[in-house]
Parts: structure tokens; sequence; C-alpha cells
């Protein structure tokens, strides 16, 4: 098997805003989506906390080799890290997002302001607690938000949106990094 | 206007898609009665007042909604998961 | 006399001088100046030529409200217009330039129009210019080029704008006293508070008052140390919109500190800000009253004349004439006072003041039940007449009174307009001749002087009250008026200075019938202007009123609508401009076809590859060479944008049954079916292909224009109208780079280089898939063609694209291997009569498209019962056909309409061409087309006819598969 090529290849690690924004990249070896029947909902929570260890969002989850689940929708759970996949039908199904999503780490005294004019969320540390993950839309296409950490925030975003997001973060940067 | 995600949370309209009224019901497949079909897809109430309407949650979790607005001032009564309503 | 600098005072820093060009002449100034306060100090009166009648024009205000000095702020080649000279901060190396005048601010040739009676009053362009000879569209043009007040610059906007979202638990609007306290108050209370406030320091009407320097700075002091409250100043609350959401527009640039703009950084900033409660303290503002010549320069408002000595130090004048109707200007006598500014007379229309107002006026000549009746003086006020006032009459001869400047106090009027902007009607307040804020929800509070509570004290006790209510009788003893009627030939009295809207525009809209407060604001353009009627409004609807004898509201209620003030549309878009307006969506293949040369074209916010140029070809070069390549040999396409979606579940074959035309169940794993989906009203929606992976689990493939509309659909159905299905839909177009492969070499190609399956024609064949691998890599091959050649689509996972691309690519080369994009992929499928874009317009259903034969009649499925509307399935609806034009060399064009031989032109025709393409396979040019009665009607010839171009090409109707019509090469 061949290694898995980053669409961010010679783009990241990168520094904005006078170095106070770092961006890097932590795309696990694997990443999908599980979604629970109706009724099913608590048997595919303990099955992922089965498989992770109940890990969840962390910064020992998203470092390498890390791994963990959160839930993003009703009945919609993100898992990445080496974690089975195989569901049992009667539970509900997993779709491998291994190669469609790549993981975003942002750290710096200045990231809550470069996300505050990236993604429309309250950000606060009143409305955002550490160990979070949400979906929100980033220039309008959908991705997830995570902080594990009081200092470090991770961004999921879709593959073929990547470099483009990245490019619109060090766009939106450019802008108040001279104010 | 901001939308209460049951979900998500409150968010904005931008995260919203909307897409109509929620109160037709729609014949089953098996009916072959252009009247009921015509009706189900063409033809709406336009109250002053409350309406139920379906709404999804595309910026977001993606989830369906059903969200109760009053037509004549915005403010918005209810929201609810599509799924988890009663037929 | 005019106007002239302190020597002291004011909260300028006058350790720190500043130079400005207006109108090319130099004029110094210190920073914490504005505009308005250096050219006041440099002895300038006339600022301005007014918008109609061209009149010199001087300084009414202090701040936001000021209504007639408006300059040019030139930066290098850009021109901001109309940019108000008392919000405009001085800064070092500032150019400002006067408007509406020519030659010169100080002879300007447009105030003949001044001279010409009558001609522009309300209305005038349709009572003059419609009926003179020529016409309007005459004399439109000439008006056009003498109209409007500033040039809107040419060149783009060079500025770049931040944006940025904002929360906070609690939004005082407004830094006063009022807001200051409030601020505190929710901030000790444990709120996470922002204070927003439009001026460059905060204080509000405090800064004019001297007695409140020492409360302000102590108030200011203890909320900026205070962690819990945000501060933005330079930054106005322009509007509030639904649930409790405000644009907040911070301005960056033109300060003194930063100087001039430095493009780079941005020059405003705006705040789209949720608050959970929002306080508006947004004070009032002054109005003037009307009288004959109250335009000349040096009549102003008496708060701004103290706003000016106290913030500026600059005195407006010398001698004052202070003409009121309330208390308020009398606590002004202290402030012009200590400036040096002889009050030649203090003229109250009140028949009777109180001891503390006489007292404050000891030793100056007090005029009780007096107005001033006419202003004298056009280039710089020189005196006033001043004459007996009872009952709002104007009783004998007026007396004249020399002086400079004469400094009006009519009432005060709450700065509600936040308040309105969601349609919340101001509620009037008889006692207070005021309209305050209407029923708001319960989110938002008043508090201060826009609740009537005009004295500073008064609006600090009010902000602090749990609920504050508006004041419930005037603090301020007052008379009301509005117009002190002007004597036949005292000249123009002006209500809205900057549309100069006359006293007699108004009593002229109430003889012609505009009395509904609406319409005399459309015909008169009061309020319209840029400064949206902050001085005027309300003197307008009191003036109407009493044209109609009736009371304020029942004329009607000025509600407003945002921005308060004027806001860049630059900062709307903020950093989305240009290329940064939609992210691009990049395939996993780009890097490869960028470095082959390829030129894209944009769908959606993919970039797909349109055509790979080699040296010296153009684009029809090109595509012709790539399918004739293709069918030659094979060639190499990136098919990644296509909508993929997984769908698993017991229950998927049912609902591709129910949302698919065609019938499911049958399909077995390892196998793929094309399927159609109509909406909901029977019209064709979209196509693609769907593969069965596994015993519940699907691929679908839709097109990738409609992949986002596709997923939707089936989110929309499981989540509300099937929730009894077990069914998950995600999508998985980005995990997925595919190619197709394609041309009578490319199963040689494959079998060189795929391991783990048999790809001959048994393994393989024609609609079915295998998991295999390719060089180390797996991989999903299904066999299908849209080319119509022998053909296969091979995913591989997105991180292992350009892996095996280049394997393929290495492996083509014995066989000539070429790329192709979208261009040449359309010209073969056309070719093969294959239907896509042009024909899956919104307009077709599947029986125009000659596929009705994938019309299930077995079983009910979206749209299946209003496809067969008598109007859809009507023989003369327009049908898929193939059309050559009898002249092989004749192009055709998609959208030009079809006509019979010898019909007349008229109307939509008979149909359309769809999708037209020189054929390197037939050597000649084909379409597809609609057309009425088509498949009946080959060998016709029917007329192509461009309303556009003229064109008409008569072209040969015939079978739509041009090319190889038993497809006897894809089932090789």
């Amino acid at each position: 098997m061949p290694d898995r090529q980053s669409p961010l290849e010679g783009v990241l690690p990168v520094s904005f805003c006078q170095g106070t924004v770092c961006i890097a990249e932590a795309t696990p070896s694997m990443m999908a989506e599980a979604q629970a029947w109706d009724g099913h909902q608590a048997e595919l929570e303990r099955t992922l906390s089965h498989w992770s260890g109940a890990a969840t969002v962390s910064s020992e989850a998203f470092a390498e080799k890390g791994m963990g689940f959160a839930q993003i929708g009703p009945s919609r759970y993100f898992l990445w890290g080496a974690l089975p996949t195989e569901l049992d039908m009667g539970v509900g199904t997993c779709v491998d997002l291994s190669h469609a999503r790549v993981v975003l780490v942002l750290t710096g005294d200045h990231v809550r302001d470069l996300l505050v004019r990236a993604v429309p969320l309250d950000l606060r540390d009143c409305a955002f607690d550490v160990g979070h993950m949400v979906s929100t839309p980033l220039h309008h296409i959908p991705v997830l938000l995570a902080r594990p950490t009081l200092t470090q925030w991770v961004l999921i975003v879709p593959r073929s949106y990547a470099r483009s997001m990245v490019d619109h973060l060090q766009h939106v940067s450019d802008v108040f990094s001279t104010a | 206007m901001r939308i209460r995600c049951p979900f998500c949370g409150e968010r904005g309209l931008e995260e919203f898609s909307p897409k109509g009224d929620a109160a037709p019901t729609r014949p089953a497949l098996s009916n072959k009665d252009p009247e009921a079909w015509h009706s189900f897809v063409h033809l709406r109430e336009n109250p002053k007042g409350q309406h139920r309407e379906y709404f999804q949650h595309s910026g977001g979790c993606r989830a369906w909604l059903i969200v109760t607005r009053d037509t004549r001032t915005h403010n918005i009564l209810d929201v609810t998961l599509a799924r988890q309503e009663k037929r | 006399m005019s106007g002239f600098r302190l020597p002291s005072g004011g909260q300028i820093d006058r350790s720190r001088p500043m130079r400005m060009t207006f109108d090319g002449q130099e004029v110094t100034g210190f920073a914490g100046d504005t505009v308005a306060s250096a050219l006041m100090a440099s002895g300038r009166r006339v600022l301005a030529r007014s918008f109609k009648y061209h009149r010199p024009r001087g300084l009414v205000g202090v701040g936001v409200d000021e209504p007639n000095a408006l300059f040019e702020v030139v930066n290098g080649a850009t021109v901001d217009p109309n940019t108000r000279a008392t919000t405009l901060e001085l800064c070092d190396g500032l150019t400002v330039r006067s408007q509406n005048r020519w030659p010169s601010l100080g002879f300007d040739l447009m105030s003949l129009n001044d001279w010409v009676p009558g001609i522009f009053s309300a209305g005038f362009y349709y009572k003059t210019f419609m009926s003179l000879p020529g016409g309007w569209m005459f004399y439109e043009r000439i008006i056009r080029r003498a109209a409007g007040m500033g040039q809107a610059g040419r060149l783009p906007d060079p500025a770049r704008y931040d944006r940025a979202h904002l929360y906070c638990d609690v939004l005082v609007v407004g830094g006063g006293p009022a807001g200051l306290t409030a601020a505190l108050k929710a901030a000790d209370d444990g709120r996470d508070v922002v204070l927003v406030e439009q001026d460059m320091a905060l204080g509000g009407q405090a800064q004019s008052e001297p007695n409140a320097a020492p409360w302000l700075r102590d108030m200011i002091a203890r909320i900026m140390a205070h962690t819990g409250i945000t501060v933005l100043t330079r930054c106005t609350a322009a509007g509030d919109y639904d649930d409790r959401t405000l644009m907040l527009l911070e301005r960056l640039s033109y300060t003194p500190d930063k100087g001039l703009p430095d493009l780079d950084a941005p020059q405003a900033r705006l705040w789209i800000t949720r608050a959970d409660q929002v306080i508006l303290a947004t004070g009032a503002m002054e109005r003037s009253i009307v009288f004959a010549g109250n335009d000349a320069p040096g009549v102003m408002l008496a708060s701004a004349a103290a706003g000016y000595i106290q913030r500026y130090g600059v005195a407006p004048g010398r001698r004052a004439v202070l003409f009121t109707n309330n208390d308020s200007a009398y606590d002004q006598i202290s402030v012009l006072q200590s400036a040096g500014i002889e009050i030649a007379a203090v003229v109250d229309c009140r028949p009777v003041v109180s001891g503390n107002c006489a007292e404050k006026a000891r030793g100056l000549w007090l005029r009780t039940g007096h107005a001033v009746t006419q202003a004298i003086g056009r280039h710089a006020l020189q005196g006033v007449r001043i004459g007996r006032i009872s009952g709002g009459v104007v009783q004998g001869p007026a007396g004249y009174e020399a002086c400079d400047i004469c400094l009006v106090s009519g009432g005060w009027t709450p700065t509600i307009h936040l308040s309105s902007h969601r349609g919340t009607r101001p509620a009037y307040a008889r006692d207070l001749q005021a309209f305050l804020p209407g029923d708001m929800d319960p989110a938002y509070r008043a508090c201060g002087a826009v609740l009537g509570h005009w004295r500073r004290q008064e609006a600090i006790n009010n902000a602090l009250e749990m609920a504050p209510t508006p004041a419930q009788s005037c603090s301020i003893d007052h008379m009301p008026l509005w117009e002190v009627p002007a004597a036949k030939g005292a000249g123009k009295a002006f209500v809205d200075f900057q549309h100069d809207v006359t006293a007699s525009d108004i009593r002229l809209a109430h003889r012609e019938g505009f009395v509904s407060v609406e319409h005399m604001k459309r015909y008169t353009t009061l309020g319209m202007a840029g400064d949206q009627g902050k001085t005027s409004n309300l003197t307008g609807l009191a003036m109407m009123s009493a044209c109609l004898g009736q009371d304020l509201p029942q004329t009607g209620t000025t509600t407003f609508r945002p921005p308060f003030t004027p806001v860049p549309i630059g900062a709307l878009a903020g950093p989305d401009r240009g290329g940064a307006h939609t992210l691009l969506r990049r395939t996993p293949f780009r890097a490869l076809d960028k470095a082959a040369g390829a030129v894209f074209v944009n769908l959606g916010h993919w970039q797909r590859a349109w055509y790979y140029p080699r040296e010296n070809e153009d684009i029809e070069d090109a595509y012709k060479r790539e399918a004739r390549d293709v069918r030659a040999g094979v060639g190499l396409c990136d098919v990644s944008t296509l909508g993929k979606i997984a769908l698993k579940g017991p229950d998927t074959a049912e609902f591709l049954n129910r949302v698919y035309t065609n019938g499911w169940k049958t399909l077995r794993v390892g196998y793929v079916r094309y399927g159609l989906m109509l909406r909901e009203d029977g019209i064709v929606m979209d196509d693609g292909t769907t593969a069965r992976l596994g015993p519940d689990e699907y691929l679908m493939t839709t097109t990738s224009g409609g992949a986002g509309k596709v997923m939707t659909h089936l989110e929309y159905l499981l989540d509300t109208q099937w929730p009894d299905l077990r069914v998950h839909v995600t999508s998985v177009t980005d995990q997925w780079g595919g190619v197709s492969l394609a041309g009578p070499k490319s199963r040689e190609l494959l079998q060189c280089i795929v391991t783990g399956s048999a790809l001959d024609g048994t393994a393989l064949p024609h609609m079915a898939l295998t998991h295999a691998e390719i060089a180390d890599t797996p991989v999903r091959i299904y066999r299908l063609s849209f080319s119509g050649e022998l053909a296969y689509e091979i995913f591989v996972p997105a991180g292992y694209a350009e892996h095996v691309y280049k394997v393929i690519w290495a492996a083509g080369k014995k066989f000539n291997i070429t790329r192709y994009g979208v261009e040449s992929l359309g010209t073969m499928r056309i070719e093969k009569g294959h239907v896509a874009g042009g024909e899956l317009d919104g307009r077709t259903t599947i029986f125009d498209l000659g596929l009705g034969a994938m019309a299930s009649s077995k079983k009910g499925y979206i749209g299946s019962v209003l496809q067969h509307r008598p109007g859809l399935r009507s023989v003369d609806r327009p049908t898929l056909v193939g059309l050559m034009p009898v002249d092989p060399m004749q192009r055709l064009t998609g959208g030009t309409l079809l006509y019979s031989e010898g019909a007349a032109v008229l109307g939509p025709g008979e149909g359309r061409v769809s999708s037209a393409t020189w054929s390197p396979a037939l050597n000649r040019h084909i379409a597809l087309g609609l057309l009425a009665n088509g498949p009946s009607r080959y060998g016709e010839t029917v007329v192509a006819i461009s309303a556009v171009d003229g064109t008409r090409i008569d072209v040969t109707v015939t079978s739509p598969h041009f090319f190889d019509p038993e497809g006897e090469r894809q089932y090789a």
C-alpha cells in the first residue's frame, strides 16, 4: 500500500498573524461516520465507547496514533483512529471517510480571533467547552470544530476543500493581523 | 433570524435551508390519483400567523427540522426534529 | 467674523499639530480635532454648497447629525464622497475637497438655481420637465449631471475590510452617561458586556458639560479597567436585526494615531453581533427651529457650539444670539462666556422663564416672548431680526441685532432609530413632544435621554433602574415651536438642509394632497438624504400636522431602516471579494492535470479539466484531437467531481425503487445500473449510476452539478417522509478519486496493471464491477461507458489517487494514451446520443428524452403519477432527436429554436437545439435537440433560427444515436 497523500503537502505546517496562529495537519489513519437506527443509539454509543476506550475530544485523541469519537448529529457519530469499523447492521451503519477528511490543529494566542472570522459560532469559554465538537459552516461549507484543550482547536474539513480553507484562513488573518 | 436546532443549539439562519410547508401529507406511492399528487406537490395554505415548515440544518448536523414560525413577525415558536414527529 | 481657536481647553492634544489640505489650501489643527473643528478654527465659514440651490452652507452640528459639511476625501486615486466633516478625524496629510460646486466654493455658478423662483420646489421633475419641449429624456441628462452631491469614484474600492462574529451577554449601544452607567452595572452583575460608541471618545453629551468632567473621567477609568467590558469606540451600531443580531461598523482608519490609510490594513471592521440583551442608550439629538434664512453659515445648534468649545477648544464666532424654546439652551451660556463669546441677546419664545434660567442669563439681554424671524447674510451671518411672538404668530415689526453666530435650540429628539429597525412603531409622548422607542422585545431595553431623561443625573438614575421607564413629564421646560412664520419676501426657510427642503415645500405637499408622512417624505424628499433627516424628520412631521390641524401621531410616525449611518458596501463583503468569494474545490488529480497543461472550467465550486491543449492548439483543435484519439486508442479523464453517495441498510433497494424510475430489487451484488431520478412534479431531476457493493450496501453517483441537490433530496425523504426505512446516506464524493479509461485499448491497458481480478468480457461484462488492485492499491473498477467506447471507471481512495494515475499513465504510453477533458467527453456523448445537462434542463420528462422504457409501470416512485399529466404526455412535446445541418460544415448553437420549413418564425417554434458539437467520428457538425413529435420526423428538414444573430440553418432530423448505434464498441 502506498502512503496516503495529503492535499496539504508542502503547505502545512504554517503560521499566521506574526506567528500567533499555527496550523498543522494531524489527519489520523482512519476516519469514519457511524449512524444508529432509531432506537439503537445507546447501543451504538456503547459499541463506540468499547472500541475507543471511551476516548473522546482531547489532545491525546488527536495526537499521533490517537483515537476517539464524538456525536455530531442526532444519531450520527464521527470516529477516528485505529478503531474497528465493522458495525452490526442491527445497530447501525458505518462509512469509511479516511480519505475524505483532513484534520487541522490550530494553536496560538490568536486562534480564537482567527476563528471568529471564519465560523459564525459563539467561541467564548462560557459557550464552547473544552472537549466539545460541533458542526458549523466555514465559508458556507460544513466542517467540524473541536476544542481538545483550552488552547488547542481542531478543524475537520473535507479533502476537496482543504487547501482552499487553509488559503481562506490565511486570507482572513492577513486582513486582521495588520489592523 | 436564529433557529434553535435541537441538537446543535441556536444558530443563524444562514446555516439552514428552507423547504416549505410541513403540513401536507404525502400520498402512498401506490396512489395513482393525479389530483392527490397535485395537491401534495403544488397546493399550499398561506397562513397569516403560525406556520409549520421544514428546514434542514444544512450547514451543521444536516438534520431535518420542523420549525413553527409566525409569518407575521418571524418569531420562532418551536423547533423539533422532523424524524421524531408522530405520524 | 468667524470661528477661532481658543488659547486653551478642549480634548485636543496641542503638542501634536496636524496638517490637512482643504480645496488645495493648507489648514492646521491638532490631534483630536475633526476636520470640522479644524476648519472652524481656521475661520472658514462657507464649507459647502447645498444640494439643489447651491446656497453657501456652514456647520450646523458637531456630530453625526451634521447635514451640510460633506466633503470628498482624496487618498491617492480613490475618492470617498459625502464624508461628514464632523466625524472625520483630522490626521496629518489629509486631503479633502468641497463638493457640488463649480467652479469653486466661493463662486458657484449653479447657485443660479437659487434665484429662479419656484422652479425647483417639491416634485419639480414631474411638473416642469415633462411638458417642456424636448421632453424629460432631454432634460434628464442635464439634471443628472447637476444632481447629487459628491462624485462617486470610478475605481474599485481598494480598501480591505475585516469582518468578525461577536457574541456577548449584554450589548450597550451608546457611551454617554446612561450607557456608561448601564455597562458598568451589567458588568458588575457578572455579565459579559460590549459597550459600543460611534464617537471617537466615550461620554456623549457629557463631553460638552464642564461640570461633568470629573465624573466622566472616573467612569471611563472604571470601565476601561473592568475585565468584563469590551469597549468599542469609533463603532456605530448601524442596524438591528431579528433575534438580537446587530451590525456594528467599527472605523479603523483616519485617526490621528493611524494616520492616512495604509491600504494593506483594514479600513473598517464589521462585527456581526449577537447579544442576549440589548440596552439602547443612544441619547437624543438637538433640533433647530425653522425661520427665514436659517441656513446662513453661522446659524447652528446651541449644544453644538458648546461641543466645539468644550471638546475641540474652538469658538464658532464672537458675537452670538441665542434662540430657544426650552431651558437646555441656558446651560450653554456659561460655556459660551468662558470662550469669550459675547452674547448679544437670549431670545426665548416662551412668555415666562424660570428663575433658574433667568439666573443663568443674568447680565444678558433676555427677550422672552420673542423669536428670531430672519437671519441676514448669505456667505456669512451678519445679524438676525427679532420680533415678538405669541401663539406661534409674529406680532409687529422685528428689530435687528448684529451677530456672527445664531445658536438655536428647538428641543431634543430621542435617537430611537435602532428601536424601530425591525418594525416596532415608536410611541409618541405628548408631554415630551417626542417619539420614544415603542414596545420592544423584552430582551431590549432603553435608558437615558432616549427615553426623555434629558439631564445627566436623570439619565444615570434611569440607567440604574431594573426596568428603565420613560420620563413621565418633561424635565426641561419647553414650549413647542417648530417654525417662525416667515414674512413675505423674507426668503427661504429650510427644514431639511441636506436635501434643500423648505417650509413652503411642506405646505406645497399638503396643498397637493401628499399629506401622510410617507407621501410627504417621498414627495418633498425630506429625510431621504445621507443624514436620513436626523435634524429634520420631526420638524417636518410637526409642520405637516399643523397644516392638517391635527396631532403629530395622527399624521403618522417616522420609522427607520438600517443603516443608521452610511456603511461601505465593501465592509459588508468583508474578505469575501474577488477570488475569495467562493472556495475552490479541488479533485485529487488537479496537480497532475495542471502539470499536463489542462485548461480548467468552473463547475459550481469545482474546476474540471476542460481540454489539454498541445502546442499551438486552441480549444477546437484540442477537443477534436482528444475525441479522435480516445476512439482510436485509449484516453484518461478525471471524473472525480461526480457526486458519490454511500447508501447502507436493509431497506436500501426499496429506497432506490422509490426514488429512481426503474427497478432496483433485481440488481445483484457486483453490478451497476443507470438510473434516472424525477422531481416530485415528474420532470427529470438527475441521472447517474448506482452500484451494489454488498447485500445492504450501494454506491450512487450523481451528476457533478446535481450532487448537492440529490443528497438533500435523499436526506429529506429519509428524515421526514419515510423515517421507518432503514437506510443511511453519507456523501463520499471526496473519499474517492475517479478516472474514466475509455477506448478500444482500455482493456488491454488495464490488464497490464490490474491484479486480483480478471477483466475479460465474461469476467467483467458491461455494467459489472470488481474489486482489484493497481500497484498495491485497492481500487474498484466499473465497466461502463459514457463515451460509447469500451470503457472503465476506476475509483481509488483519494489519498492514493495520484499514485494510481501515474501507474495508469506510464502503462498507457505504449498504447498512445491521451488525456481528455469535459469538452471532448461532451463531444463523444453527443455522438452517442446520451443525454446530459443540455437535455436535463428542468423542462424535460423521461418520455421527452426517449427513455420511457425506464419508467416502470410496476411501482410507484417520486414523480411517477404527475409525469403522466396530459400536458406532459402530449404528442406535440419537444422530444429527443439528432440534428445534422444540411451543410455539414455549418455549426449549430445550443438554444437555437427549430421551426418547420416554411413556417412563420413566431413564438417559441417547435423545439430547440440542446447540445451541439463538431463530430470527429462523422467529420461534420451535429447536435442533439428536442423537437415536437421528434421520433416520427426522421429525414425531415427543419430550420434552426437564432433570434440573437438572425442565422438560419437547415437541418435534417435524425436519430440521436449518431455513432455506433448498436453499441458494438462499448459491448466489446
